[in-house]
This record gives C-alpha cells, sequence and structure tokens, in this order.
C-alpha cells in the first residue's frame, strides 16, 4: 500500500467522521426550524379546531332551537284562541313574590289579564295572566303565586274548586272547595283543568295533576294539593291568549277547530 | 372618601338584581335563588353610612319592584329601611371572613321577610301576607347565609367598595 492511500484512508475516515457529524448539526438545526415551523401550525391548527367546535356548538344549539320552535309552531296552530308568541326574558329577582317578564307588550297587542297558555310535552298548559303591561315587554303572574286564583274543575269528575299557589318551594297548588262528597271519585293523578265560569280564563286548559288529598274534620270542603302541569322552572315561550271568541269559549280546548292567528 | 364609592355599589348592587333576575334565576336551589343583590347592599351599607344606603337601597328597590309582582315601592321601602338600619353600623362593624357575613346575611334575610310581611298586612290582604311566610323565606336564609362569605371575599377584590382589613379598621 502506498503512503497516499494510507494516508487516504485514515484522513478520510476523519473526514466521513466530521461529515456525519456536521450532518447531525445540520439535521438538528433544520429540525429546530421545522419544530418551530410546526409549533405555529399546531398553534393554528388548533385555533381553527376551537373555531370548528364553537360552530359545532352553536349548530347543536340552532338545531335545537329550531326543533323547539317548530314544535312551538305546531302548537301554536294548533290553539283553539287567537295568541301572541312572546319569549320568557325574566323572573322576579326576590323569592317573595313570583313573576315572569316575556318579550311583548301593548305594541305587540297584549293587555292586562291576557291568559298566558305554554305548552310543555304535549299539553296545552296554564302559565298564569298578566299583570303589567308596557310597551315591548309584560309581567305575568304565574299561577304558583298565591295572589293567582283560577276557577278549575277536575276534568274526569267534573268537581269545580279554587286553585292558587301554595307558596312552596316544589311550586305546587292548593285547590279548594271541593265538596267533601267528592273524597270518592277522586283519584290521584287526575287532570285539573280551567272551569271557564265568567273567568278571563277559556276553559278546559290543563292547569296540573292531583298529588294529594286532605281535608280538615270541621271543614265541609277537601283540600287538594296539586302538580303543575307546567315545569316552570325550563319556560322558554309561551303564547298570551287573546279574548276567546263565544263559539271557543264554549267549547273544550282539546279538539277545537276555531281559525288560529297567531300574531307576533 | 369612603362616601366615593356611592355610584359604583348603587351600579354594582343594580347589575345584580338584574342578573337575579335573568341569569341567576338558573340556579336554583330548591326552587329558590339566593337574593346576592341583597347581601351586597347590607355588606356596602355598613360602609357607606345610613344616608348612602338609603338612596341605593331605594333607587335598587325600585328596579326590583318594577319587575316584580309586589307593589309599587314595597321592595324600595325596605330597602331604604335597612339601609338607614345597616348604615348605622359604618364604623362600628368590622366584617371578619366567615361569622359576623353569615350572622348578617342570615338575619338580615329573616328581617327582610318579616318587614315584608308586615307592609303587607297592612297595604295587601292577609293572605298575601302569610303567603310572605313561607318555606322560600327558611332557604333563602340559608343560601343567603352560604353564599355570604362568598360575597364578601368577592366585593373585597373591588375597590371602591371598600371593605377594609382588620387592620385599616383600627387605624
Amino acid at each position: 500500500m502506498k503512503p497516499k492511500q494510507v494516508g487516504l484512508s485514515v484522513f478520510s475516515a476523519f473526514d466521513n467522521g466530521f461529515t456525519q457529524i456536521g450532518g447531525f448539526f445540520a439535521r438538528t438545526v433544520t429540525s429546530v426550524s421545522e419544530l418551530q415551523k410546526l409549533r405555529v401550525r399546531y398553534g393554528d391548527l388548533e385555533k381553527q379546531l376551537g373555531e370548528y367546535e364553537t360552530i359545532e356548538r352553536d349548530v347543536v344549539e340552532l338545531r335545537e332551537e329550531n326543533t323547539m320552535l317548530k314544535e312551538q309552531l305546531g302548537f301554536a296552530r294548533t290553539l283553539s284562541y287567537v295568541n301572541i308568541p312572546a319569549e320568557v326574558i325574566g323572573n322576579d329577582p326576590g323569592n317573595i313574590t313570583s313573576t315572569i317578564i316575556i318579550n311583548k307588550g301593548s305594541r305587540q297587542g297584549v293587555e292586562k289579564d291576557m291568559p298566558v297558555v305554554a305548552f310543555q310535552d304535549g299539553f296545552q298548559g296554564l302559565v298564569g295572566k298578566t299583570l303589567v303591561v308596557s310597551a315591548n315587554s309584560s309581567i305575568v303572574l304565574p299561577i304558583l303565586d298565591p295572589n293567582c286564583y283560577v276557577g278549575a274543575r277536575l276534568q274526569s269528575s267534573r268537581y269545580e274548586g279554587l286553585v292558587d299557589g301554595a307558596g312552596t318551594a316544589a311550586g305546587d297548588l292548593d285547590m279548594s272547595y271541593v265538596p267533601k262528597s267528592a273524597r270518592d271519585v277522586i283519584q290521584y293523578g287526575d287532570l285539573v283543568i280551567t272551569a271557564g265560569l265568567n273567568s278571563i280564563y277559556p276553559k278546559g286548559i290543563y292547569i296540573g295533576r292531583v298529588r294529594s288529598i286532605s281535608a280538615k274534620a270541621w271543614e265541609t270542603s277537601l283540600d287538594l294539593r296539586i302538580q303543575p302541569i307546567i315545569d316552570f322552572s325550563r319556560l322558554e315561550y309561551v303564547f298570551v291568549v287573546k279574548k276567546p271568541p263565544a263559539s271557543a269559549h264554549d267549547g273544550s280546548q282539546s279538539g277545537t277547530s276555531v281559525t288560529t292567528a297567531s300574531k307576533g | 372618601m369612603v362616601m366615593s364609592g356611592f355610584w359604583p355599589v348603587t351600579i354594582l348592587v343594580s347589575v345584580f338584581v338584574v342578573l337575579q333576575s335573568t341569569i341567576l334565576k338558573n340556579v336554583r336551589i330548591f326552587g329558590v335563588t339566593p337574593d346576592i343583590a341583597f347581601v351586597i347592599f347590607l355588606f356596602t351599607s355598613t360602609r357607606q353610612g345610613s344616608l348612602r344606603s338609603e338612596v341605593t337601597g331605594f333607587s335598587t328597590g325600585l328596579i326590583q319592584d318594577f319587575l316584580s309582582a309586589g307593589p309599587l315601592g314595597l321592595n324600595a321601602f325596605v330597602r331604604t329601611f335597612f339601609g338607614w338600619v345597616f348604615g348605622l353600623f359604618r364604623g362600628r362593624l368590622y366584617l371578619d371572613p366567615i361569622l359576623i357575613p353569615i350572622l348578617l346575611a342570615v338575619l338580615g334575610t329573616l328581617a327582610k321577610y318579616f318587614l315584608t310581611y308586615l307592609l303587607m298586612l297592612i297595604f295587601s290582604s292577609r293572605a298575601a301576607a302569610v303567603a310572605v311566610m313561607s318555606t322560600h323565606m327558611w332557604i333563602e336564609m340559608g343560601l343567603n347565609g352560604f353564599f355570604a362569605p362568598f360575597v364578601l371575599a368577592l366585593l373585597r377584590l373591588f375597590k371602591f367598595v371598600r371593605m377594609v382589613d382588620r387592620d385599616e379598621y383600627h387605624r
């Protein structure tokens, strides 16, 4: 082997080593810069993903709202009376009285002492009556309030009574002036409807179900505890009912075919 | 000046009255919403003094009256009265982090219901008055008492309320 060949063999090994080391550093530097680029890209993608998630949530929410509005619209069409659809925008700030604030007022045709109904789980239930009406909003006195009295009737046995808020935390109602003779025909779960008798409330709107029956020995009437048909904690949309025409007032709520004209 | 916080305090209580009518109604516990606006009002009254607290109480009570079914002026009167009473404690009552706030909130709520009961009895009907003293009262008392220390801790974050520390109080 010639000396030059030996020298080449030795130094080419160093040469190779340095090339490898140089390559390693070059790759490391490139990787660092790539890592930085990837980090930026990752941040962008993460931001994009967040936006998509927000959009997806909005879509889900809009779908739910759309379904609910369609359902309400369907119910509004079945409603026997001219009605004004409204959205619940607030409640009583305190706990002493109970009110519901809706987004429709005198400009939309709402007047004082108009009945307010809502639809939940396939039932048209009584919410209350308008108490204070401003231009674009109204205060509704719900039937839960002890100051709200409604002439009522047991749907199956046809006994009449007077319903008002029990003032309990559970949001129950009391039905009084039901004669004791009705004790044997009243069952737990019996439906209570509006009686309609010269009342501001149309006849036949569901109020609630009998939860308990009691009677004091010295009184001539029963005390019924009623669970409202409407779950007030998830009330979002209501219908303010205009004065019913005479023909509608006579018929029962369910199945009547009076022309509906929704407004609002 | 301690009095300089009057407008911010009034606005803060007003904001909580409106919040209680909307967003906070979703946090019902046993069907009752804690009256955070009233608790804030009580605490700030002990710092603002009677006159300022009466004005704050009247204006925020009036807002509550506009949104509720009670007769106009009911809440305004109740809060004006408590503004005067709790304002008398200015410089005399130190609010420690837990015990005094709870006591103040519980007793204040009880007194609020009692005064409302009396007013309803005089100006409304007996039935309406009896309805005031419902189970809501006991639940609200418990809730207001429970939230009182948290409300006070929140108020201490706002400089304009000037809820003092013990050292500052003795200075």
